[in-house]
């Protein structure tokens, strides 16, 4: 939130246990807009190709959300 | 960030009997304006009453609060407080409670939506111990109190209605802790050989202050045996510098960790000529543990090492604060040698206020607001 109110674009990760908390402070913060892109959960402790595999997975989502002006 | 208005609290139309107190419970309760525990109902009488206690508007707005920034107006606070079952004279620390937490270097933002399981310990210095009877002694973080135990729920119940805190929502802390319920303290100055706390921060001894510090629940240090300082600190050191607590893994960062001291330990460790600057340095040089027992686990890599520490060397010994100045000592509990470490998250700064009059001057008494 800090950077996307600078005008830097930003893509904020979080599992998707943190969506629905992730989405809801965006809304307190007036940022509704905020691009979060979700990927499954948990990370912590995951072997570094497991945790690849699930950032590769949402590759599409985290290029639209660092591009596209939102709505 | 944006602001939001200072509305004015709803009215709702319940019977003020004792009758219905378990309506007004179950309906604040469904409503979610609560702890979980039954409420005193907030009515306009005892509203009233409360707002005595101060010299401030009914609708000055005291904070915005993070996450949802909402308005605390003092009504609002004065409404939790009586929700919380406080009397009316404990208001002056509330609403200085409420103006503290929100400087930036508490980090409340990060502190409310945190996994970690930090509550907001309130800290009582000063004479108002003595009027509002707050515990410093025997069970200190226990219960038995109101004002220890009203005051401290009476900033959650704020928290929960002002700031929006949710757990599982808004609040991720994985498990918390009992202090999130109520989390109050107040030093025992009269037993202590050194300072008081909000002294050593710049306040006079006769002014009444609170001091807000992010803390995990107290952990008991319990050491009868030891024979000097050294060995007896060397307990409380072991304790704080463990491999799951954040220090260790964030002392480059803006953070504190804090030491309870009983009056008896306080005093015996003056008697070998310790001050409190001695304690503070003793655990920030044994509160530590060498690299090579942190690396690739807890919170490693998730924050810098301090400048002074080499990374190649295995057995640099890590510290659990930048400085000494940011281990907290206060003298509060019992009998006996027991210490409490309070740990934290490691990026959150206590802070302290004196409880003022509105034009800033610190009062005397919480009479002075009837007087």
């Amino acid at each position: 939130m800090f950077f996307e109110r600078r005008g830097i674009p930003t893509a904020t990760f979080v599992t998707h246990a943190f969506d629905k908390y992730a989405r809801g402070l965006c809304r307190m913060q007036g940022m509704e807009a905020l691009p979060i892109v979700v990927i499954p959960h948990p990370i912590a402790a995951l072997p570094r190709e497991n945790l690849r595999q699930k950032v590769r997975a949402v590759s599409a989502e985290l290029r639209t959300a660092l591009t596209r002006r939102p709505d | 960030m944006d602001r939001a208005a200072p509305a004015r609290a709803r009215q709702f139309g319940v019977v003020d009997s004792l009758s219905n107190i378990f309506e007004v419970f179950d309906l604040y309760y469904e409503k979610g304006w609560t702890d979980g525990l039954p409420i005193y109902p907030p009515t306009e009488a005892a509203v009233n009453a409360m707002l005595r206690y101060t010299d401030r508007a009914r609708d000055e707005v005291v904070a915005i609060i993070p996450p949802k920034n909402g308005a605390a107006t003092v009504e609002k606070i004065a409404i939790n407080a009586v929700m919380a079952g406080c009397r009316p004279e404990y208001l002056p620390v509330l609403i200085t409670a409420v103006e503290i937490m929100v400087r930036p270097e508490y980090n409340l933002y990060g502190r409310q939506t945190t996994t970690h399981p930090g509550a907001h310990l309130l800290i009582i210095n000063g004479p108002i111990r003595h009027e509002l009877d707050v515990n410093c002694k025997h069970n200190v973080f226990g219960h038995g109190w109101r004002a220890n135990a009203t005051m401290g729920r009476a900033l959650r119940l704020i928290l929960i209605n002002v700031a929006g805190n949710k757990p599982g929502v808004t609040d991720m802390a994985t498990h918390g802790h009992p202090g999130k319920y109520s989390y109050c303290m107040g030093e025992d100055e009269e037993g202590s050989p050194w300072q008081p706390f909000h002294v050593e921060r710049g306040l006079a001894p006769e002014t009444s202050a609170v001091t807000l510090f992010c803390a995990e629940a107290p952990h008991n240090v319990n050491d009868q045996v030891s024979k000097t300082p050294e060995m007896y600190l060397g307990s409380a050191a072991s304790t704080m510098a463990t491999l799951g607590g954040n220090g260790l893994y964030r002392s480059a960062l803006r953070g504190e960790q804090g030491l309870v001291i009983t009056s008896e330990s306080a005093k015996w460790i003056a008697d070998f000529g310790w001050s409190k600057d001695d304690v503070r340095n003793y655990i920030y040089e044994h509160a530590r543990k060498p690299l090579r027992e942190l690396r690739d686990r807890g919170a490693w890599g998730k924050s810098p090492l301090p400048k002074f520490i080499d990374a190649n060397d295995d057995n640099a010994m890590v510290p659990i604060v930048g400085q000494a100045e940011n281990i907290l000592v206060f003298v509060a509990g019992g009998h006996q040698r027991h210490m409490n470490a309070l740990l934290t998250a490691g990026y959150s700064m206590s802070v302290t206020q004196a409880i003022t009059f509105k034009d800033g001057t610190p009062i005397r008494s919480v009479q002075d607001f009837v007087a």
